[in-house]
């Protein structure tokens, strides 16, 4: 589709897919704790209520054969639960009385080994 | 049930005592050298998993600052996993770094070339040289052996022990778990302020639960129930290694916590999926069978866990870097994802244990420099506190020794 970001049936939150549909971990977890809570919020309430739609859609379809769109959708949910914590339990973006995230390194699941050179083993941390 | 002053610990290991421990071996600079001389330079260690090395000539070069090595792990052309010393027989250059494929490792100082099997293949201008025997003069090997795909290496040339007996009970223990199901999700990593074996203490009880993970997993203890304080619901010492299994709130529900409760919907991930609290457990877990297991803690002395729970695992490194500094290292295993609904769920599962890590982390921090003040002398330790007080018998035992 022309320039639709996410698959047709999730045009409501086409709007936040280009921010928040963020493809690793530690992206994602950077997304968090540099955003306000209130923005937090924000995407919580959109994001929350569609999650059910959102696994439905995803589900059926092979995992490793996502489109962009696919893709970019599942992420936005991965981002959901990434923010989840922040809301329901912190009402702070990042955990209290932690230690400092510049020194806590989030890194793929192969990171510094020769498997993490290769294509196919990289797709885990992808889905 | 026990009551709750009961102290089975004590009982089951009396010989552990019941006193204050001195803080030394926290704080002293010259007991972290004798811990390198008596203990690092002579144990197994971990270095990954085959997992890690899927193709001959796969390799990774690990700086380890407590061996004050720098080691190079390698599958060979003959699909055997190797260990050796980074270090050319020419005048001593290091030889490797990072991590690749490769069919050999050549100098970059005067090109000597090795095999990834370790043999010398190539010396440049050769004939300059004096008898130099080639077949003499591969790489400096350390033992290595794999365990359950778990690699080790022992940087005392003739252990006392194969690694098979050294893991003696604790692998006995694991054996049966399908470690080769399961996959990494993520790999964490920080260079924490404090001793290993403060950090370590943290991760092996779990009285601490209630105050440092109030807000993370403060709901998992039950106030009301007769087990308020989580206790573990058994121990077990195998030579220095131990384990010990750690029980959950069968009431616990996400209450005001959608997403997470989504987590738990959508597949059986971190915690039992919702309605299969009772269900059969993965092998290798929950030796004592008891009915609200959670997981276990195993440790495998002197810096390696193994955690094991239903369908997931993680293990954390601990190297020592000096006295009051630690590289710690986290990797969390789970079955892969069939779909993503497991993926989502999955997703959620690594990052709240991500986040309970950073507490962790920060506590320990603020515990080394409390020691290192010297205000106090000892520490006084719980019976629920019997893996802390394991680790400084051993640890002591081995130094003095
Ligand atoms: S030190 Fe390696 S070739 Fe000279
Ligand atoms: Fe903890």
């Amino acid at each position: 589709m022309n320039g639709q970001l996410l698959p047709q049936p999730f045009n409501a939150l086409e709007p936040f897919a280009s921010e928040w549909s963020i493809g690793d971990e530690a992206g994602r977890n950077l997304k968090r704790i540099s955003s306000t809570i209130e923005s937090l919020r924000e995407f919580y309430q959109a994001v929350l209520p569609e999650m059910q739609l959102i696994v439905d859609y995803l589900r059926p379809r092979p995992l490793l054969e996502f489109n962009s769109q696919q893709l970019r959708l599942l992420n936005l949910a991965k981002m959901l639960m990434e923010v989840a914590p922040a809301i329901e339990i912190f009402n702070q973006p990042d955990v209290p009385n932690s230690f400092e995230p510049e020194r806590f390194l989030i890194m793929p699941p192969f990171a510094d080994t020769p498997a993490g050179l290769y294509a196919d083993q990289t797709l885990i941390e992808q889905t | 049930m026990n009551a709750p002053d009961a102290k089975p610990f004590n009982t089951q290991f009396s010989q552990l005592g019941s006193g204050p421990l001195s803080i030394e071996s926290m704080t002293s600079s010259e007991y972290f050298e004798l811990e390198r001389e008596k203990i690092f330079k002579k144990s197994w260690l971990n270095v990954g998993r085959i997992e890690d090395l899927p193709k001959p000539g796969d390799y990774m070069v690990q700086s380890i600052a407590i061996l004050q090595s720098s080691l190079i792990i390698v599958r060979g052309d003959d699909q055997q996993i190797r260990a050796f010393h980074n270090v050319c027989r020419h005048r001593g250059n290091e030889i490797a770094s990072g991590c690749g494929n490769a069919k050999g490792f050549s100098c970059d100082f005067h090109g000597w070339t090795y095999s990834n099997q370790g043999e010398l293949a190539f010396v440049p201008d050769e004939g300059q040289f004096f008898n130099l025997d080639k077949n003499k003069l591969g790489l400096v090997s350390l033992q290595c052996e794999t365990w359950k795909g778990f690699i080790f290496i022992n940087a005392d040339p003739d252990p006392s022990q194969s690694l098979i007996e050294y893991l003696g009970g604790l692998g006995d223990q694991l054996k049966d778990f399908p470690f080769e199901q399961m996959v990494p999700m993520h790999r964490l990593e920080a260079e924490v302020n404090a001793n290993w074996k403060v950090i370590i203490d943290a991760f092996q009880e779990s009285y601490h639960a209630g105050f440092v993970h109030r807000l993370t997993a403060g709901d998992m203890l039950d106030p009301d129930s007769d087990d308020p304080y989580m206790h573990l619901s058994s121990v077990r010492l195998f030579g220095p290694h131990r384990s010990a299994s750690v029980p959950m709130n069968p009431e616990y529900v996400a209450q005001n916590r959608p997403a997470e409760m989504l987590s738990y919907q959508l597949a059986s991930s971190l915690w039992l999926q919702e309605g299969a609290m009772e269900q059969q457990f993965t092998p290798g877990t929950n030796p004592d069978d008891h009915k609200h297991w959670l997981f276990d803690i195993n440790v495998c002395f002197p810096n390696f866990f193994i955690d094991v729970a239903n369908g997931w695992f993680f293990t954390y490194h601990f190297w020592p870097v000096a006295v009051d500094k630690t590289l710690w290292q986290y990797r969390f295993y789970m079955i892969p994802p069939a779909d993503a609904g497991e993926a989502i769920s999955r997703e959620y599962s690594k990052l709240a244990l991500r986040d309970l890590l950073r507490e962790d982390l920060n506590t320990v921090e603020a515990t080394q420099r409390g020691l290192m003040s010297g205000a106090i002398k000892e520490i006084h330790l719980s019976d629920q506190e019997v893996a802390v007080r394991h680790q400084y018998k051993v640890v002591e035992e081995l130094v003095r020794g």
